[in-house]
């Protein structure tokens, strides 16, 4: 008994844990992964408590050595901790005497409100001066991962990442014991398609900064891709309905939302002609565009024709809006456009344009027009120049000498 | 704007050709398809009444003229058509195209649709100079040459056709934005005047000769004044290949007498042939070989019987600074090359029986003055006040019965292959990124 289950406690803790895969059928070793950690926890205990007794009482009295150093800096940090409360606290109150609030009830938000209008600064949100109760500032630490004689108390302790793995252990468990109970059903000829599946449409998987969060762990991209795979092997599986509340856990609700703003109501000229006028902008080029209902496709940019745009793409430019919508000679354009750059001039009669058109057209049209981005501005701006190159990019012509 | 007495005299009548605005109008994608057929044949066939025998005169589609075709029902277009190809000697061309060639005989109805030119024909009036390269690529890839009958050129033609001759001649000066289409009219007015049996100076394009001139000489004649020996040979060899014909048939007399040289002298009563031969083989003196056959031509056109047609695409270079730099560091005037010398003299009103056609081009003028397409503004004071007066004729952007023709002839000929272009909507989009100018459509429809 004593040399495989060694055997397998070595197995067992290397970090490849999640390829150990015991089977049901497995002629050599007919036991499942789950009994053969109650095995070696209870054989370890059992041998312990058996056999290393008088050790055992000997090294209570002496403590590891990592125990000694993980309580010494236990210690310390609770120090640190506990003056940072103190510290926050008395400066949370001296600030609440400043704004003359009550210091017993002033909330965090007040506190933010308060540092904003005394200490006004134009740095980026993170670079700014701000008082957080220390437990937000400073990350959480682990406990003690073991006991004193320096055991540790988590199997997958020396995979380095123990919460990770434990969670990636038991989803492929899971997911094992469901493909033995469709084995099962199958055998005996009771398996039918399960009519109800678990729908997980509205939902993502945690993305790696909230995996980290749950696992207290440093985890890289490739462990993430690894969690999202094991998981998603599990969710796919047809029988997955009865894993719904562990899987749920690592998943997180979408909120659905739309940024479509009611579109301003057409206008109506002194001929009862309805119209409508948009504004747009791209780079620095800015565009005003009025649109005419009942209209030949008449083009008028700056009291010329479409040709103010001599080259071609430009002109496909301001059609876009009119292709996508299938207004193509419905109706009439007038544009006044100034700003550098003809590109930038068409982008911007783009955008005017389509913001014109949103009025015209019905609700899933709009929001058509919104999800390929033609009510938005295009953000993209001119790269600075940098010192010591040619351009933004581009590098001085290199000479040898 | 012109109000020269003869130019006047004809103004009222011109208007009388726009006939085809008093029909009623047919539904655009109708018309489209039918368009060599005459549009009130094809009226009568729609509303299932005899056609008026003569409505087709016009058309040569004289299939429609008799009474038992004219049962077709409407909603079968494709058996209207196939009636019309049986009845008819020849099948239909192209329903873009028409097969009238005579441009004497075209008038509104043929507006939109394309005529061919015979090849015997535009190789003999169109040199390797003549139009932009783009349209000679056009033609040579083509393996045809064809032009489509458009309102401006049709609006000159019957202006000449009613012009009275005895008095100095009628000016028709052509005008429009960049590629609409002034020099593919005033071809097509050439055409005509050359079928008509005209004597044609055609000058393709003068704008050359103030500043891509590839030899400059002393002129033989005035001490200030340049000869461009290559240019004017090539033109003396351009005129003498058009009026071939008309100089076998009218043998003409010099009435001066010319003293090139001590050695070469010519003779009053020697033959204008003779005259252009000399400038062709010395080209030292065929500017000013130019310059007498204008003289000659001036003073016995009206007793020989015998039409000028004067064409000048882009006059307004007339007027136009050379790139001659003189000692003092002037630009010379354009007067002081002989060429532009001789040929303003044409443009002056002291001779009669012809006419002058020209164009005035944005392109012709330096790259700071091409600001309008307006011929007072290219001409300037002093080219507007020697052309004045003049009939203005403004040559526009397509229609839209005309863009439409283009495009199906572009299709036919391969030019457009995209298959999204042959759809409604890729033909909508062609129209409005070409905003119905031709020159932009033909290279737009060249990467489609």
């Amino acid at each position: 008994m004593a040399a495989p289950m060694q055997k397998l406690s070595s197995t067992l803790f290397s970090p490849f844990v999640r390829y150990i895969r015991i089977h049901e059928g497995d002629a050599r070793c007919k036991i499942s992964l789950k009994n053969a950690i109650r095995h070696l926890a209870s054989d370890s205990s059992s041998e312990g408590g058996k056999e290393t007794s008088p050790i055992s009482s000997r090294k209570a009295e002496k403590i590891s050595k990592a125990m000694k150093a993980y309580l010494e800096r236990a210690q310390k940090h609770d120090e640190f901790m506990k003056s940072q409360v103190a510290e926050f606290e008395i400066g949370k109150r001296h600030l609440a005497n400043i704004m003359g609030a009550d210091p017993d009830h002033f909330t965090q938000d007040e506190i933010d409100t308060a540092i904003e209008y005394l200490l006004p600064s134009g740095l980026s949100k993170q670079s700014r001066p701000s008082l957080k109760h220390p437990e937000e500032v400073f990350p959480t630490k682990k406990a003690a991962q073991f006991d004193v004689t320096g055991r540790p108390y988590h199997p997958f302790f020396y995979t380095g990442r123990p919460n990770f793995y434990q969670i990636l252990h038991e989803a492929a468990l899971k997911n094992d014991n469901l493909v033995a109970e469709e084995t099962r059903l199958r055998l005996n000829k009771q398996y039918t398609l399960p009519t109800e599946k678990l729908q997980i449409g509205g939902s993502r998987w945690l993305t790696l900064a909230d995996l980290e969060k749950v696992t207290i762990e440093k985890l890289t991209p490739l462990d993430h891709k690894r969690f999202v795979s094991v998981l998603e092997r599990l969710a796919s599986h047809p029988l997955s309905l009865a894993e719904k509340e562990f899987i749920q856990q690592y998943r997180q609700e979408l909120k659905q939302q739309s940024m479509l703003l009611e579109p301003p109501k057409l206008l109506q000229d002194t001929d009862g002609r309805h119209y409508q006028e948009g504004e747009g902008t791209r780079k620095h080029a800015r565009a005003f565009v009025r649109v005419w209902e009942k209209g030949t496709g008449k083009v008028k940019i700056n009291d010329q024709d479409l040709l103010y745009f001599s080259e071609l793409s430009c002109r496909e430019q301001v059609m876009f809006p009119l292709t996508f919508t299938e207004m193509l000679g419905l109706v009439d354009i007038e544009v006044e456009v100034g700003g550098p750059g003809t590109q930038a001039q068409a982008g911007a009669i783009r955008t005017a344009l389509s913001k014109a058109l949103v009025s015209f057209v019905d609700q899933p049209m709009a929001e058509k027009m919104r999800l390929a981005g033609l009510l938005s501005r295009d953000v993209r701006r001119k790269e600075r120049k940098k010192p010591g190159q040619e351009g933004a990019r581009a590098k001085f012509t290199w000479k040898k000498r | 704007m012109a109000t020269l007495n003869s130019a006047s005299q004809v103004l009222p009548s011109i208007y009388s050709i726009s006939s085809f605005e008093d029909q009623p109008k047919m539904s655009a994608p109708i018309s489209r398809y039918l368009g060599p057929l005459s549009q009130r044949c094809v009226l009568n066939v729609l509303r299932h009444t005899p056609a008026v025998p003569m409505a087709c005169s016009n058309c040569r589609c004289r299939q429609f003229s008799s009474k038992e075709s004219l049962t077709v029902d409407v909603s079968n277009l494709a058996e209207m058509f196939r009636v019309a190809k049986q009845s008819s000697g020849k099948p239909l061309r192209r329903l873009f195209m028409t097969r009238e060639e005579d441009p004497g005989r075209h008038t509104m109805q043929h507006e939109g649709l394309f005529y061919t030119m015979q090849p015997e024909t535009h190789n003999v009036l169109f040199k390797e100079d003549s139009f932009t390269a783009e349209f000679r690529k056009q033609v040579e890839t083509f393996n045809e040459m064809t032009l489509m009958v458009r309102r401006p050129a049709v609006e000159v033609i019957s202006y000449l056709k009613q012009a009275n001759y005895a008095y100095p001649p009628n000016k028709y000066l052509l005008y429009g934005s960049h590629g609409t289409g002034k020099t593919m009219s005033l071809a097509h007015i050439i055409h005509y005047c050359h079928s008509q049996g005209w004597m044609v100076l055609y000058v393709p394009w003068p704008s050359s000769w103030n500043n891509k001139f590839r030899y400059l000489t002393n002129s033989s004649y005035k001490a200030d004044r340049w000869d461009l020996p290559r240019e004017s040979v090539s033109w003396l060899k351009q005129f003498k290949t058009i009026n071939a014909e008309i100089l076998e048939k009218t043998p003409i007399k010099t009435r001066y007498s010319y003293e090139w040289t001590k050695r070469e002298v010519m003779e009053k009563g020697s033959a204008l042939t003779y005259l252009i031969e000399f400038g062709i083989s010395r080209p030292k003196f065929s500017s000013d070989c130019i310059g007498a056959l204008i003289k000659e031509l001036k003073c016995q056109n009206e007793e020989l019987g015998v039409r000028i047609l004067l064409a000048i695409d882009g006059v307004n270079s007339f007027w136009r600074p050379t790139a001659i730099k003189l000692d003092n560091k002037e630009f010379a005037d354009p007067d002081k090359i002989t060429l532009i010398h001789n040929f303003k003299k044409l443009l002056q009103t002291d001779w009669s029986n012809g006419a002058v056609v020209g164009t005035v081009d944005a392109k012709a003028s330096v790259k700071e003055e091409r600001a309008s397409f307006m011929p007072r503004y290219l001409l300037k004071k002093e080219g507007f006040e020697w052309l004045d007066p003049f009939v203005p004729i403004h040559v526009d952007d397509y229609n839209d019965k005309e863009v439409n023709s283009c495009i199906d002839y572009y299709v036919d000929k391969l030019w457009i292959q995209n298959p999204k272009a042959l759809t409604e909507e890729g033909r909508n989009q062609l129209i409005f990124l070409t905003n119905k100018n031709p020159r932009i459509l033909e290279r737009t429809a060249a990467a489609w």
